[in-house]
């Protein structure tokens, strides 16, 4: 009983622990910043002391105080993408392009059930895009272009009804191109430089990860 | 010891002597004794100096006769004897060969007939008060081997007819009142082997015919004198040194590497001497050697590694140095060594594990304030002899080993300012003989052992800024003598053992920046010593403990960021040495006990961000020391005490935020000191009082949001200093006087905005070369934007970077706040303010065009010039503004096309063109696509394009060239699909 007891007051400490901290959002945007490296000092306005994020540079919050857009286009960071921006819950804008940004995409970036636009082109990023963005339902913008992308589209985007704009050109993508939902309205170009991405999937019995 | 021997030869001769003969002589020598004996104020210790005790002197106190009955030894040390040596018949004591008269009280000066114990083999008169010139006539004594004045006042004696002293082996004068060059007698005294000439004030080089003339000397201490120069290589010549204390003089010049050569040395002292140069690795040479001691010598080599070969060292000190390398791993093999010291250097490398399980002698190693690197030796468990360690402020990293526990006779433990990681060890409860714990400046995590509630002795325990969580453990209630506890800057929570202070010592107790909670323990202040508490930024509650106020030594309170509730305790105001006073944001309601007006060495008071209530009392006006008074957001109603321009060493004043009504007292203008004057968010009425233009010091003045009338007053032009003025939301009427560029050449920020200015903005505004803010939104302001704007260099990209460096305004800026219209909602900057760079001309009657020259200021973060009547085009160079977030151009009559440099602005995260009469395509871009709200633009019936849903036609096709310009080429790629 007393187990039981001490289980339920954990979810429950774990379910209102965005609330308890006072500057939660805040602390994800630090953890990110934690471990880059900003010469040109885009985020020297970022002080961890002020009780919320909302008067960064860079960071736009809406009227409860929550962080919607994130503008960081070319701004000469480098480093890797924190899993802990997977906590903005209400972040609309990711804009992360033209950077020095490194590593893998964490599929925490799946989390931002609120974003309408992800712009993480023009950077250094490895690694496959995470299945986890198809829970990003709201999603119109996805510019992933201009990376060192692996793997094959996940083909669990397809169900993205939302997105308006895909580009994944110039990276290092392989399989077929979905052809299902949005992606029947893509141009070819936001598939091109993929040397081994091997052009619209067929209907039929050809894996979508063929040539992976 | 002076042996009296009487030959037998002799003995028949003596007994020929008529008994009445040495009766006679003995007498007079016990009259002699009697005589001084009733000279001193104090000889307690002579009670048996009686004739009718005895009428032979030879069984009193201290004296020794020979077999003849002729005093030959008076042996008096630390005898508690009060008085002079003036009525001491010297002469009447011919056969004494022995005077100690050591450690008493006896002062004036050494007689001149003391040259009548031309016996005297021996003569101390050390450690009293005797001061004068020590007498040419004690060159006389020429038996006397053992000379020793040290520890008195004595002054240079006659050198011209002092003459060599030739039996004299063993030479003491330290601490003495010695001047001038080194005394030239005793380089005459060529029989010394032991010379002792420390703290006196003798200068001038060591002379090099020490080492010629006294051949046979052993021991030599200059310290503490002024000798300069170098150190006389010719000290090698001495065959038989063993000790030299060279120590705290002017020497220079380095360590001669022929000191390597005298093989008998053990101990070896230079330390406080401006060397410089290395440790000569000759050094290791000295087999011998026993004490090294070379702190503080302007040393800058590696430690040799030829001083592990010095394998009889037990003390090795060369602290504060400029020493470079590791420590040698020969070091390994002195197993002797007992006091290591070699702090304040910067030694790097690691440390080996070698040294603790060799040095089994070790009790004190402190290498703190280095650069030392790695783990601690869980080896360090073998060197259990351990008092001291010392190994604060070097990189360390890693755990602290649980073998640390094995050190038993531990007293200080000092680890802080590393890179310590992981738990404080359990083991570190069997430290019972620990007084002084220190692990702050860390990275430990975990909570802390419940076994510190063992360590009895502990007074000090300083664990603050680690990651330490969880409870303060109950056991450390129990501590007897814990005097200190601090523990600020973690992460522990719950609340503070409730018996906490029980032992009534606590003097400092500190746990400021954690999440306890619940209330203080009542017995924290049991003892009434407590003398500085802080806890600050935690989550406290209830009230505070009783006994608060009767802590009489109290300094520093500092309970700010908490949830405390009820009336402020007016007890606070009987511990009258408090300093320092701060209990800002909590619940504290209630007037504000006029009993604070009491604490007349109150420096510091902050209560702002309570729900206090009633009027600030009169009596704060007594407040004579204070130099920071913070009050603001409370509820705190009434007018502004006029006494509160008494305050005469205020630079800080701070009530706003509050309810307070009546017009600003002119006596404020009485405050010379002060820099910062914050009376904004009220409703106060009235002028502002010409008499504030006397503030001659003030650097920040925020009136905003009261409601104030009458033009800005000229006098202000006289507070030149004025960083920040903010007479926002007000109802200030008048023009923008030229003057406010002219004359307050520092600002920085200048907020009039919502008040009732009229007229132009002047022109001169652009000579303000500091600004970077500049907000005059929601006033009648007419005319034209002046061209000049485009000349506030501080808003030009970089220039407010330089303008910080030479404003040393800094940390005064910390403490700042000025709200801005920030993204659709006001906000409040208060620690990035000095980032902010930003023009606000919204709500006017300004016309014509936006003056390109605008486009000059690089550093603009945001511009908002809506609402007005603006003509003309966006400046074609827009996209200039690199730095730009915010962009607010709506509601005015702008028109022609979006200049394309406007997708250039890749920080832009909130655009406004609505409302004008702007046409043509909308400019395409990195940034331009996310800003995707159709409202951006709506109001603009010509526009077409992304993100409106109105496409465009053919006839802004020829825009797709402008487009080409765009570096969204960078990344675009059309590729052919094969």
């Amino acid at each position: 009983m007393a187990s039981r007891v001490a289980l339920v007051s954990f979810l429950l400490l774990l379910a209102a622990a965005p609330a308890m901290s006072t500057n939660y959002e805040g602390e994800a945007l630090q953890a990110l910043r934690a471990r880059l490296s900003d010469p040109s000092n885009a985020l020297q306005s970022w002080n961890p002391s002020l009780v919320n994020p909302c008067t960064w540079f860079h960071v736009t919050c809406d009227v409860r105080n929550r962080v919607i857009r994130l503008d960081l286009g070319n701004s000469n960071i480098s480093g890797p993408l924190a899993p802990e921006l997977g906590r903005l819950q209400d972040l609309q804008y990711l804009e992360l392009y033209g950077n020095n940004f490194e590593g893998k995409i964490p599929e925490e970036l799946g989390n931002l059930k609120s974003l309408i636009s992800m712009d993480l082109y023009g950077n250094r990023l490895e690694g496959e895009i995470p299945k986890s963005f198809a829970k990003l339902k709201s999603l119109r913008f996805l510019r992933l272009n201009n990376n060192k992308l692996s793997g094959s589209i996940p083909r669990e985007l397809v169900t993205l009804s939302n997105l308006k704009v895909f580009d994944v050109s110039n990276n290092d993508l392989c399989g077929t191109i979905p052809i299902d939902g949005p992606f029947a309205t893509f141009p070819i170009q936001s598939f091109g430089n993929n040397s081994r991405l091997n052009g619209p999937e067929l209907q039929g019995p050809v894996p979508y990860d063929f040539g992976c | 010891m002076e042996r009296v021997h009487i030959q037998p030869f002799l003995l028949p001769i003596l007994l020929f002597f008529s008994l009445s003969f040495l009766e006679a002589e003995a007498q007079s020598e016990a009259q002699a004794l009697l005589k001084w004996k009733s000279s001193l104020f104090q000889a307690d210790a002579l009670s048996s100096w009686s004739l009718a005790n005895s009428t032979s002197a030879c069984r009193w106190f201290g004296v020794r006769c020979n077999s003849a009955g002729s005093i030959v030894q008076l042996s008096l040390p630390n005898a508690n004897l009060n008085g002079t040596l003036d009525e001491f018949d010297f002469a009447s004591l011919p056969s004494l060969t022995m005077l100690d008269l050591n450690t008493n009280l006896l002062n004036g000066s050494i007689p001149s007939n003391i040259s009548a114990l031309s016996n005297l083999t021996s003569l101390d008169l050390s450690s009293n008060y005797l001061a004068g010139p020590i007498p040419y006539q004690l060159s006389n004594l020429r038996k006397v081997r053992h000379l020793n004045l040290g520890f008195n006042s004595l002054e240079n004696p006659d050198y011209t007819k002092f003459t060599p002293l030739p039996s004299v082996t063993n030479l003491s004068l330290y601490n003495n009142s010695l001047t001038g060059k080194f005394p030239p007698f005793v380089l005459n005294c060529t029989n010394l082997t032991y010379l002792d000439l420390s703290y006196n004030n003798l200068m001038g080089k060591i002379p090099d015919s020490l080492s010629t003339n006294l051949f046979y000397l052993e021991s030599l201490n200059l310290t503490d004198n002024f000798f300069e120069e170098v150190i006389p290589v010719s000290l090698a010549n001495l065959p038989r040194l063993q000790n030299l204390h060279i120590g705290s003089n002017n020497l220079t010049g380095g360590i001669p590497p022929i000191l390597g050569s005298i093989s008998g040395l053990r101990i070896l002292e230079l330390y406080n001497n401006s060397l410089g140069g290395p440790i000569p690795s000759s050094l290791g040479q000295l087999r011998m050697l026993e004490r090294i001691d070379i702190k503080a010598a302007a040393l800058n080599s590696t430690i040799p590694p030829e001083l592990g070969l010095c394998t009889n060292l037990t003390y090795l000190e060369l602290s504060l140095n400029q020493l470079t390398g590791g420590l040698p791993q020969s070091f390994s093999v002195l197993t002797k060594m007992s006091e290591f010291v070699i702090s304040g250097n910067s030694l790097s490398g690691e440390i080996s594990p070698d040294f603790f399980t060799n040095w089994t002698e070790l009790i004190s190693f402190q290498i703190q304030n280095n650069e030392f690197v790695g783990r601690i030796p869980p080896e360090i468990g073998s060197a259990t002899k351990l008092q001291f360690l010392f190994l604060y402020n070097n990189h360390l990293s890693g755990l602290i080993p649980p073998e640390i526990g094995r050190l038993a006779d531990l007293q200080v433990l000092d680890l802080s300012a590393n890179f310590l990681s992981g738990p404080i060890p359990k083991t570190i409860g069997n430290l019972t003989q620990l007084t002084s714990l220190a692990l702050f400046y860390n990275s430990l995590n975990g909570t802390i052992p419940a076994e510190i509630g063992n360590m009895t002795a502990l007074a000090t325990l300083d664990f603050n800024t680690n990651q330490l969580e969880g409870e303060l453990p109950a056991t450390i209630a129990q501590l007897p003598n814990l005097e200190l506890i601090s523990v600020f800057d973690n992460h522990l929570s719950g609340g503070i053992p409730r018996d906490l202070g029980q032992n009534g010592r606590l003097y400092n107790v500190s746990f400021s920046n954690n999440s306890f909670s619940g209330e203080l323990p009542p017995a924290l202040c049991n003892g009434f010593a407590l003398q500085h508490f802080t806890a600050d930024h935690n989550n406290f509650t209830g009230s505070l403990p009783a006994c608060l106020g009767n802590c009489s030594g109290l300094l520093r309170l500092q309970l700010g960021s908490n949830h405390f509730f009820g009336s402020i305790p007016s007890e606070l105001g009987d511990a009258t040495q408090l300093t320092y006073l701060d209990l800002s944001e909590n619940k504290y309601t209630g007037p504000i006990p006029t009993k604070l007006g009491n604490l007349a060495q109150l420096t510091y008071l902050d209560l702002s961000e309570n729900k206090l209530t009633g009027p600030i009392p009169t009596k704060l006006g007594n407040l004579a020391q204070l130099t920071y008074l913070d009050l603001s957001e409370n509820k705190l109603t009434g007018p502004i005490p006029t006494k509160l321009g008494n305050l005469a060493q205020l630079t800080y004043l701070d009530l706003s935020e509050n309810k307070l009504t009546g017009p600003i007292p002119t006596k404020l203008g009485n405050l010379a000191q002060l820099q910062s004057l914050h009376l904004n968010k009220n409703s106060l009425i009235g002028p502002i009082p010409n008499e504030i233009g006397n503030l001659a010091q003030l650097q920040s003045l925020h009136l905003n949001n009261n409601n104030l009338i009458g033009e800005i007053p000229s006098s202000l032009k006289n507070c030149k200093q004025l960083v920040v003025l903010d007479l926002g939301d007000n109802g200030i009427p008048g023009n923008i006087l030229e003057w406010l560029g002219e004359k307050l050449s520092s600002l920085r920020v200048l907020c009039l905005r919502s008040n009732m200015l009229s007229g132009s903005i002047p022109p001169q505004l652009s000579l303000l070369s500091s600004l970077q803010l500049l907000g005059l939104a929601d006033n009648n302001i007419s005319g034209s934007i002046p061209q000049s704007l485009g000349k506030l260099t501080a808003m030009v990209e970089g220039m407010q970077e330089r303008k910080k460096t030479t404003n040393s305004l800094y940390r005064f800026y910390y403490r700042e706040s000025v709200s801005i219209v920030w993204k659709g909602r006001e906000a409040a900057f208060q620690k990035t303010l000095s980032l902010v760079v930003g023009i606000d001309l919204s709500g006017n009657y300004l016309r014509h065009a936006i003056p390109t020259e605008l486009t000059n200021l690089s550093g603009l973060v945001f511009l908002n010039l809506s609402r007005n009547l603006l003509d003309g085009s966006i400046p074609k160079m827009i996209g200039n503004l690199k730095k730009l977030e915010i962009l607010d151009l709506s509601m005015n009559y702008l028109s022609g096309t979006i200049p394309p440099s406007i997708s250039s602005l890749t920080f832009l995260d909130s655009l406004n063109l609505s409302s004008n009469h702007l046409s043509g395509r909308i400019p395409s871009g990195h940034q331009l696509q996310t800003l995707d709200d159709p409202s951006i633009y709506s109001g603009n019936g010509e526009l077409c394009g992304f993100p409106l849903t109105k496409s465009c036609s053919s006839i802004q096709a020829s825009d797709v060239q402008l487009l080409t310009d765009d570096d969204d080429e960078k990344y675009g790629c059309i590729l052919a699909w094969d």
